[in-house]
């Protein structure tokens, strides 16, 4: 994250201290879209991710005045999201009894996704999908995925490494 | 292309409108509701003091009439005070002296009570 964007985060969330919801607004245009696609990585339910992205948001709303102290707003935005999809898996088990890869090969196509991409992404582990999903499509470094999910880089190229794998035997490396 | 490639040309969906709006719905309701708890506690703590400041007042002018009524205390010598004590004491001692008591199960004598309790009613 630049600093430009990182001093208009601390103005926005000056505000928010304040009580100002436009500042929430804000906050929530600028990170819901690398929020709601972890959701969707570790969830593979858009209903639930949806949910889930409104309950991230809150938990910084929650903060109050405390929210002035939050170095980096996405790390931090996205390291609720990771909490809360995890409790969220462990509830559905408990609840259906389902297994990891069960939530995934019962997700639901989402709008917009080419459906074999889809598909390939509900067939990894969530911790492999969210790291995908934050370095292809959010462009964030190995280094920045660690601070946000609280694991080491290593960890995080590791992930990426076991998601590379699968997902190129899954969409397979076509000619031009 | 190469899948990484194919996953960077593929669209993820954007998020949906309705978090969004239900978010700022959720985030008035609950800052309304902090403002009224923080206001409440306000006039809890007003409240408070306005008694303690009350009571301070009354309190201190119910103190300065009752001295203006008694008047200046005359001192007391610790030889006094000792005195009063002794007969605090001995007053104790008589009133409380002959009075049984009852300890561990013994058997105690109670005089005319014990006599009456023995003789039993009287045939009519």
């Amino acid at each position: 994250m630049n600093h430009d964007s990182s001093a208009e985060d601390s103005a926005l969330l000056e505000r928010l201290a304040q009580g100002d919801l436009e500042a929430l607004a804000a906050l929530y245009d600028r990170y819901a879209p690398p929020v709601y696609h972890l959701l969707l990585a570790q969830t593979s339910d858009p209903e639930a991710a949806a949910d889930l992205l409104q309950e991230t948001f809150l938990a910084l709303l929650d903060r109050g005045r405390g929210a002035r102290s939050i170095r980096s707003l996405r790390a931090y935005l996205l390291g609720v999201a990771q909490h809360l999809a995890s409790r969220d898996r462990r509830r559905r088990r408990r609840e259906v009894g389902l297994e990891e890869t069960d939530l995934g090969a019962a997700a639901p196509e989402s709008p917009g996704t080419t459906v074999q991409v889809q598909r390939a992404l509900a067939a990894l582990p969530p911790e492999q999908a969210a790291v995908v999903v934050l370095k292809v499509w959010h462009d964030l470094t190995f280094r920045e995925i660690a601070e946000a999910l609280g694991l080491s880089p290593d960890t995080v190229a590791s992930r990426y490494r076991y998601a590379a794998e699968k997902l190129r035997r899954l969409l397979g490396d076509e000619e031009e | 292309m190469d899948w990484e490639s194919r996953l960077r040309e593929t669209a993820l969906p954007a998020p949906p409108e309705e978090p969004r709006r239900a978010l700022l719905r959720e985030a008035a309701r609950r800052q309304a509701q902090r403002r009224r708890v923080t206001a409440r506690r306000w006039a809890t703590v007003g409240l408070a003091a306005l008694l303690l400041a009350l009571n301070l007042v009354v309190g201190g002018r119910q103190d300065r009439r009752l001295a203006a009524l008694i008047g200046p205390l005359p001192p007391v010598s610790s030889a006094q005070l000792a005195e009063d004590w002794r007969e605090q004491q001995q007053f104790l001692a008589e009133i409380l002296g002959d009075t049984p008591t009852v300890q561990g199960g013994e058997r105690h004598d109670y005089g005319p009570l014990s006599d009456f309790a023995s003789s039993g009613p009287r045939p009519a």
